[in-house]
C-alpha cells in the first residue's frame, strides 16, 4: 500500500468516526411520499398557470415572467434533462456546425452508434477537405481522407498500438462542440439558467457554463460555454464555447442538427473519392 | 408515489450511509438531507433502472446535484455547518485531540476543489477502487488518480498548517 492510500484510509477513518452520529429520518420514506405529493400538485398547479399565461399573452407582457417558471430555476433538473439527452444522441445523427469567422467552418457530422465521425473544412467559402473515421471497436481506428483542392485522396489505417503511439494533440484538452464535451462540462461545470430565448424559429432555453480544463500539469484554462437547448427535447441547438488565454479570449459559435438514423440521412458517412483524383493506401 | 417495496427496503437500509456521503460533498447538514430526499424521490421514479446498483445509481445523482448550485435556489435558510470553524478546532483543550483532529480532517475536505473532494470521499470515504469512482464520475481512471494524487497533497499542507498553528493536535497524517 503507497503513503497516499494509508494517508487517505487515516482519513477515511477520521472521517467515519466524526460522522458516526449522523443518521437519516427514521420516517424518510414517509417524507419521500409527502413530497412526491406535494411535487405533483405543484405541477399541477403550474401547468394551469402556463395555460392561463398562454391565454393572456396577446394582453399583457410580463417582465421576468420566465424566471417564475420553477422548472427553469431548478438547475439540477435542467442539468439531468440535458445530460439524459445527451445519453440519447446514439439515436441520432448530429450534425454540429462551427463557425471560425466567415468564410471559413467546420462541418461535423457524428453517428455515435457506429463510431463514424465525417468531418468537412471549408476555406474561402469552397469544401477544401472531407474525412470520414471510423473509431474500431478494438481502439483503432480508419479512414479516408479526400483533399479537394489538392486533388488526391488516401485510405488509412491505425490499429490500437499506432494509436497509443500517436504524437500528442496540443489541442486535445480544449473542449470540442459535441455531446461528450458538452456533458463533460455539465458535470464539471458551475451551470446557470439564464433564461428563455427563440433562436431560429426554436423555443430554447439558454444556459451557461463555467468551467477550467487542464492546459497542462499545473495550468488550467478558464472556459465559458453558452448552450442553448431544445425546450423540450433539452438537446443542444447552439453553444459558444470562449476559453480565455493570456493573448485573449477566443469564441466558436457551433449550430447543432439532430436527425433521425435514417439510411438517407447516414449517407453522409459513405465518402467516395471523385472520379479522376489520384489515391491509395497509407499507414 | 408508488414505489416497489424494496425501494423502501433499499432506504431503510442504505440511507444513512448515503446521508453521510451528501454530507462529506456538501458540508451541510441539512443541504445533505435536501440533496438525498431529491436524489431517492429521482431513483424511485426509476427503480426499474436503478434496482441492479441502487447505492450507485443514488450516489451518481447526489454527486451531480452537489454540484448545483441549489442551495441558494431552494430559497431556504441555509444551516450553520456541522463542523466547526478553525478558530474553534483551535480552542479544543489537550484532551479533546481525537475530536479536533476529526474537525480538522472534514474542515480540509471541505476546502478542496469539488472534483478532488468527490473523488476523496469515493476511494476513501466509500471504499471503492479507481475504477469504480472513475465510473461515478465519468472520468477516465488516469484523471481520477491525478486528482487523488493532487487532493491528498492539498490535504497534507492543510493539516500540516493547522499543526503548525495548534501543536496540540494529533498528527493523522504523519501516522
Amino acid at each position: 500500500m503507497t503513503d497516499d492510500d494509508q494517508f487517505g484510509r487515516r482519513l477515511a477513518t477520521l472521517l467515519r468516526d466524526e460522522l458516526s452520529d449522523v443518521h437519516s429520518a427514521p420516517n424518510l420514506t414517509d417524507r419521500l411520499r409527502g413530497r412526491a405529493r406535494r411535487r405533483q400538485l405543484l405541477v399541477g398547479a403550474c401547468a394551469v398557470a402556463v395555460v392561463a399565461i398562454t391565454g393572456a399573452v396577446g394582453l399583457v407582457a410580463v417582465p421576468g415572467a420566465d424566471r417564475a417558471d420553477p422548472e427553469l430555476v431548478d438547475v439540477a433538473h435542467v442539468r439531468t434533462q440535458v445530460t439524459d439527452a445527451l445519453a440519447r444522441s446514439t439515436d441520432y445523427v448530429v450534425l454540429a456546425r462551427t463557425a471560425n469567422g466567415a468564410p471559413y467552418r467546420v462541418d461535423k457530422w457524428t453517428d455515435a452508434a457506429t463510431r463514424r465521425v465525417r468531418t468537412d473544412w471549408y476555406g474561402d467559402g469552397k469544401l477544401s477537405v472531407s474525412v470520414v473515421v471510423t473509431n474500431e471497436a478494438d481502439g483503432g481506428q480508419r479512414g479516408l481522407q479526400i483533399d479537394y483542392l489538392n486533388r488526391w485522396y488516401a485510405h488509412w489505417q491505425r490499429t490500437p498500438a499506432e494509436m497509443e503511439h500517436t504524437f500528442p494533440d496540443f489541442f486535445e484538452d480544449l473542449p470540442e462542440a459535441n455531446p461528450e464535451s458538452i456533458s463533460q462540462a455539465l458535470a464539471d461545470g458551475t451551470l446557470e439558467i439564464v433564461g428563455k430565448e427563440t433562436i431560429d424559429g426554436h423555443e430554447t432555453l439558454r444556459l451557461r457554463l463555467e468551467t477550467e480544463i487542464e492546459a497542462g500539469p499545473t495550468a488550467t484554462t478558464p472556459t465559458t460555454m453558452e448552450l442553448w437547448v431544445d425546450a423540450d427535447s433539452y438537446l443542444p441547438h447552439r453553444s459558444t464555447i470562449t476559453t480565455t488565454h493570456e493573448f485573449g479570449a477566443l469564441t466558436r459559435t457551433t449550430t447543432y442538427t439532430w436527425s433521425e438514423r435514417t439510411p438517407e440521412n447516414l449517407k453522409v458517412f459513405d465518402l467516395t473519392p471523385p472520379p479522376g483524383f489520384p489515391g491509395g493506401k497509407r499507414r | 408515489m408508488r414505489v416497489d417495496p424494496t425501494f423502501d427496503a433499499f432506504v431503510e437500509r442504505e440511507s444513512t450511509a448515503l446521508l453521510r456521503f451528501a454530507y462529506l460533498l456538501t458540508n451541510d447538514r441539512g443541504h445533505a438531507e435536501d440533496l438525498l430526499q431529491v436524489a431517492l424521490l429521482r431513483t424511485a421514479r426509476r427503480w426499474a433502472a436503478a434496482r441492479d446498483r441502487p447505492g450507485a445509481y443514488v450516489r451518481k445523482i447526489l454527486l451531480n446535484l452537489s454540484r448545483d448550485r441549489v442551495r441558494w435556489l431552494m430559497r431556504r435558510v441555509r444551516e450553520r455547518p456541522l463542523a466547526p470553524t478553525h478558530d474553534e478546532v483551535a480552542a479544543v483543550g489537550p484532551h479533546d485531540h481525537a475530536v479536533a483532529e476529526r474537525h480538522l480532517v472534514v474542515a480540509a475536505l471541505a476546502r478542496l476543489p469539488e472534483r478532488q473532494r468527490q473523488v476523496v470521499v469515493l476511494r476513501y470515504f466509500e471504499d471503492l477502487s479507481v475504477e469504480q469512482t472513475s465510473e461515478l464520475l465519468d472520468m477516465p481512471p488516469g484523471t481520477v488518480k491525478s486528482h487523488t494524487s493532487r487532493a491528498l497533497a492539498r490535504l497534507r499542507e492543510l493539516l500540516d498548517d493547522n499543526d503548525n498553528d495548534t501543536t496540540h493536535l494529533a498528527r493523522a497524517h504523519h501516522d
